[in-house]
C-alpha cells in the first residue's frame, strides 16, 4: 500500500523553502522556511489569518507556492505531473474543520473515499451500489469508536461522530502523513481534546507524521512534541513546547505586532 | 401552504436560462417598459390588420362545423385502436428522446462544468483547463439554439421516416440544454468534499462521483422528469412533420378535415400532456419537499420510468444500422457538399422581412401570453381562503391553463389558421395561448410562494383587500413575472420558427419550403439567420434581466 516514493524513504516528509502564497494581492503566506521530518508530530498555532490554513493547503497541494518550494515526500508538487502529484497526495491524508464529507451518503462510502486514490473506476463505481472493502471500514470505524454508525446517512451524524467519520476515512487511507486543518474548532472541548488524542494515538502507532493547525494553545503545548507558530503570514517561532513561554504566547496573539 | 415564508426556489425548468434575475431598478423598469410597448406596438402594426380583414368569414362555418365536432369525436373501436397505438408511439418517442438526452446531459455536464476543468488546478494546466472548459461549451451552444423541429426536418432529409428522426431530434437538442444545467447544478454543488478528495490523491472522475454526484443527482432527476413532460410535446409536433405517432394523425385527420377524427386525436394529446404535466410536477413537488429515496411516489415513478424505457425500447424497435449504413453517409456528404458555401437563392430582402415576421411574432406572442397569464395567476393561486368558490375558481383556472399549454404550439397554430387570414397573426396567437398556459403555471407558483407577512400586516390593521393586493401582492409579484415573461420570450423565439414550419410564416416556413426544394445551400443560409436572431434574443433577455436587477 504504502509504495515508496523516489528519494521519500529517507529524508524529510515535508520541505519549505522560501515558500509564499499571495491570493489576488492579499499575502497570506510570505517566506516560510519550514522542514518536517519522519513521524513528527507538529502543532501550527497563531491567531485568525495568521496562514495557518493556507500552509496546510502548501502541505498537502490544493494550494501552489506563488514563490519559493513545497516538497511533500521528495515531490514538488506544484511542478509534478498529474499522476505523480496523484501518487503523491495519495501518502497524504488530510482533515478538515468542517470533516467535508458527502451528506448525502452512507458513512461507509465518505469512509471508502479515502480508498478512492487506489481503486479503478469501475471498483469506486461499483461500490457506491454495493460497498467493497467492509471489513476494513468497519476496522476503521471501530478504531474511531463508531462502528454502529457504518450504514447511517452522513447527515444524521452529530459533529463529533462527523469528525470521527473524517478520521477514519484518513485511516483507510493509510497515508504516510496526516494533515489536520483546524480539526476541532467546530466540536466543543471534550469531543476535541478526544479527537486529538485520537490524531496522535494513530500517529505514534503507524509512525505517522501529523500536521494540525490549532486555534486552542493549550491543547498544542499539552500534546505535541513541536509547535510552530505564524503570525501575519509568518513563521514566528519554531520549538518545543517546553521551550514556548507564556510571553512568547503573549506576543502572538496580542492585537499589534511589537518592534 | 404554511404561513411562514417560503423562500422563492428557482424552478428547475428555469435553469435553462442564465439564472432569473429579479427585477427591481425603478428608473431601468421605465425605461425597458417604454421600449416594451415600442417593439410590441410596431409588431401588432406589422400584422397589417387596417389593410384587410384578419378574420376570414368563410371561416367562421368552419369553426361552428369543428367546435360542433367537439361533442362527438370519433370513437369506434377501429381509430380508438389505431389512436392508442399512435399515443403509444409518441410517448415511446418521447421516452428514448428523453434518456438519450440524459445520457448526452450527464457526460456533456461534467465537460461543461468549471469544476472538472479549473477546481484544483495550478498554472499551466489551469490553463489548459480553461481552453477545455471553453471549447466544449461553445460546441454545446449550436445543437441547443437550433429546435428540435428543425432538427427533426433536417434528419428527416438524411434518415428517411424512422422512429430514430424522432428520437435524435428530442435527444440532441434537449441533451445539450441538460448538459448546461446539470454543469451549473455541478458548479452550485459544494465543492470542499470535492476537493478533499482531490487532496487526498483521487482521480477526478471518482472523487465527482462520490462527492458532487450525490448532492447534483436528485435535480438531475427532476430535471429529467420535467425534460420528460417537454419531450412528450416534441414528439407529438415532430409527428406533424412526419416522424409518426399522434401528431402524424392528427395531421392526417386536418388535411382531410374530418372533424370528428381531429378532435378524438385532440383529447388523446391533452389527456397525454395533462398526465406528464401532473406527474411531472408531482415527482417535482416531492423531490423540492426534501423526499428521499424511501418516498412511494419517487420510488414508483423510478420504477414506471424504467418499465417505460424497457416498453419503448421494445415498442419502436429502433434500427441502428441507418446510423452506420453506408447510403446514410453517403447522403450526408452529397448535402453537406450542396449545402456548403451556403447560398442567397432568397434575396437578402426576403430573408429579413421572414426575420422581422418572426421577431414580431414573438413579440405579439408573448404579449399575449404576459397579459393573460398576469391576470390568470391570482384566481389560480391556491392561497389562503378555501371557500367552495374560491377552490371552484382556483380549479377551473388551473383547468385552462392545462389545456392551454397541453396542445403544442403548431396544433394551436393549425386550429387558428382555419378562422384567420394566414400570416404571423394566426401564429402569434397560437404562441401566444400556449405560452400563455406555461407563463400562467410559472405566476401561479410565484403567487403562492410570496412572502405572506406584509399581506397579514396590512390586513392586521384594517386596510381593505383591494388595497392589500394593490400595496403588498403586486409590487412582490410584478418583478418576478417580468423575468418569467422574459425568459419565456428567449423560449418564444425558438418556437416562432416551429409555428412558422406549419404556415404561419417567417423564417420556419422560409426553411421548411426551401428544405423540402432541396435547396440545402439557401437552408443553410436561414439556418444560420436563425441561430443568429436566437442569440439576439438571448442577450436582449439576459440584458435586460441583468439591468432590471
Amino acid at each position: 500500500m504504502t509504495a515508496r516514493l523516489p528519494g521519500g524513504s529517507e529524508g524529510p516528509v515535508f520541505t519549505l523553502r522560501g515558500a509564499g502564497v499571495r491570493y489576488r494581492g492579499v499575502t497570506a503566506l510570505a517566506d516560510c522556511d519550514l522542514e518536517i521530518g519522519a513521524g513528527e508530530r507538529v502543532a501550527v498555532i497563531g491567531p485568525s489569518g495568521a496562514g495557518k490554513s493556507s500552509l496546510i493547503a502548501l502541505l498537502n497541494g490544493s494550494v501552489a507556492p506563488t514563490e519559493g518550494t513545497v516538497t511533500a515526500l521528495g515531490c514538488e508538487l506544484s511542478r509534478a505531473g498529474a499522476g505523480a502529484a496523484r501518487r503523491t497526495r495519495r501518502q497524504i491524508g488530510t482533515i478538515y474543520q468542517h470533516f467535508d464529507l458527502v451528506e448525502e451518503l452512507r458513512v461507509v462510502h465518505n469512509v471508502n473515499a479515502g480508498r478512492l486514490g487506489a481503486w479503478p473506476f469501475w471498483k469506486a463505481a461499483l461500490s457506491l451500489v454495493r460497498p467493497r472493502d467492509v471489513a476494513d471500514v468497519r476496522r476503521a470505524l471501530d478504531r474511531v469508536g463508531i462502528v454502529e454508525k457504518l450504514e447511517a446517512r452522513t447527515s444524521t451524524l452529530s459533529g463529533g461522530q462527523k469528525q470521527r467519520v473524517a478520521v477514519a476515512r484518513v485511516l483507510v487511507q493509510q497515508p504516510r502523513a496526516i494533515l489536520a486543518d483546524e480539526p476541532i474548532a467546530s466540536l466543543d472541548p471534550r469531543l476535541g481534546a478526544e479527537v486529538i488524542d485520537l490524531l496522535n494515538d494513530i500517529s505514534v502507532d503507524a509512525g505517522t507524521t501529523l500536521v494540525t493547525s490549532l486555534h486552542d494553545v493549550s491543547t498544542a503545548l499539552g500534546r505535541f512534541e513541536r509547535i510552530v507558530a505564524l503570525r501575519a503570514g509568518r513563521i514566528v517561532f519554531d520549538r518545543p513546547p517546553a521551550a514556548v513561554s507564556r510571553a512568547d504566547v503573549d506576543d502572538l496573539y496580542a492585537a499589534e505586532p511589537r518592534g | 401552504m404554511t404561513d411562514t415564508a417560503t423562500p422563492v426556489a428557482t424552478p428547475v425548468e428555469l435553469r435553462e436560462a442564465a439564472g432569473v434575475p429579479v427585477a427591481s431598478s425603478r428608473r431601468g423598469g421605465r425605461w425597458w417598459g417604454l421600449v416594451g410597448l415600442v417593439v410590441v406596438a410596431g409588431s401588432v402594426a406589422s400584422t397589417g390588420w387596417t389593410q384587410g380583414p384578419l378574420v376570414r368569414p368563410e371561416g367562421f362555418a368552419l369553426v361552428s362545423d369543428f367546435l360542433g365536432a367537439a361533442l362527438a369525436p370519433r370513437l369506434d373501436a377501429d381509430f380508438l385502436g389505431l389512436m392508442a397505438s399512435a399515443a403509444v408511439s409518441t410517448v415511446a418517442y418521447a421516452v428514448l428522446g428523453t434518456v438519450l438526452s440524459l445520457v448526452l446531459g450527464l457526460v456533456g455536464g461534467v465537460l461543461c462544468a468549471e469544476v472538472w476543468w479549473l477546481e484544483g488546478r495550478h498554472g499551466a494546466a489551469r490553463r489548459r483547463g480553461a481552453a477545455g472548459w471553453v471549447t466544449v461549451r461553445g460546441l454545446l451552444v449550436l445543437p441547443r439554439a437550433i429546435h428540435e423541429v428543425i432538427w427533426g426536418l433536417v434528419l428527416l432529409s438524411v434518415l428517411g421516416l424512422t422512429p430514430l428522426v424522432a428520437v435524435l431530434a428530442i435527444g440532441i437538442p434537449f441533451g445539450a440544454v441538460t448538459a448546461k444545467v446539470f454543469a451549473e447544478l455541478l458548479d452550485e454543488t459544494p465543492r470542499r468534499a470535492y476537493v478533499a478528495a482531490l487532496a487526498a490523491g483521487t482521480p477526478r472522475l471518482a472523487a465527482l462521483l462520490y462527492t458532487l454526484m450525490p448532492s447534483a443527482w436528485s435535480d438531475l432527476l427532476s430535471y429529467g422528469f420535467y425534460r420528460f413532460e417537454c419531450a412528450i410535446r416534441s414528439a407529438a409536433i415532430l409527428g406533424l412533420i412526419g416522424a409518426g405517432g399522434l401528431g402524424f394523425q392528427l395531421a392526417l385527420s386536418l388535411q382531410t378535415l374530418d372533424y370528428a377524427e381531429v378532435w378524438t386525436a385532440l383529447y388523446a394529446l391533452i389527456l397525454l400532456s395533462a398526465a406528464t404535466d401532473l406527474w411531472s410536477s408531482a415527482v417535482r413537488r416531492r423531490r423540492a419537499a426534501g423526499a428521499g429515496s424511501r418516498d412511494r411516489l419517487i420510488t414508483g415513478s423510478l420504477v414506471a420510468g424504467a418499465v417505460l424505457v424497457v416498453g419503448a425500447l421494445w415498442w419502436v424497435q429502433l434500427d441502428l444500422s441507418v446510423l452506420v449504413a453506408a447510403d446514410t453517409w453517403g447522403l450526408v456528404v452529397q448535402i453537406v457538399g450542396d449545402a456548403w458555401p451556403p447560398e442567397l437563392s432568397t434575396s437578402p430582402a426576403d430573408l429579413a422581412r421572414a426575420a422581422l415576421v418572426t421577431v414580431a411574432m414573438s413579440v405579439l406572442a408573448i404579449a399575449i401570453a404576459f397579459l393573460g397569464a398576469s391576470v390568470l395567476a391570482f384566481p389560480g393561486a391556491s392561497t389562503g381562503a378555501r371557500s367552495p368558490a374560491r377552490r371552484l375558481t382556483v380549479g377551473l383556472t388551473r383547468t385552462v391553463l392545462v389545456v392551454l399549454r397541453a396542445l403544442p404550439p403548431p396544433v394551436w397554430a393549425l386550429l387558428f389558421l382555419f378562422v384567420m387570414a394566414p400570416g404571423l397573426l394566426p401564429g402569434a396567437v397560437a404562441l401566444g395561448v400556449y405560452t400563455l398556459g406555461v407563463l400562467g403555471r410559472l405566476m401561479t407558483e410565484t403567487v403562492e410562494n410570496l412572502d405572506r407577512r406584509p399581506q397579514r400586516a396590512m390586513a392586521a390593521h384594517g386596510v381593505a383587500r383591494p388595497v392589500v393586493f394593490c400595496y403588498a401582492v403586486v409590487p412582490a409579484a410584478a418583478p418576478r413575472f417580468v423575468a418569467f415573461g422574459l425568459y419565456r420570450w428567449e423560449v418564444t423565439i425558438r418556437e416562432t420558427v416551429v409555428v412558422g414550419v406549419v404556415g404561419a410564416g417567417g423564417l420556419g416556413l422560409l426553411l421548411n419550403e426551401q428544405l423540402t426544394a432541396f435547396d440545402y445551400g439557401a437552408s443553410l443560409t436561414t439556418l444560420a439567420v436563425i441561430v443568429l436572431l436566437t442569440a439576439v434574443v438571448d442577450a436582449t433577455s439576459a440584458g435586460v434581466r441583468r439591468s432590471l436587477r
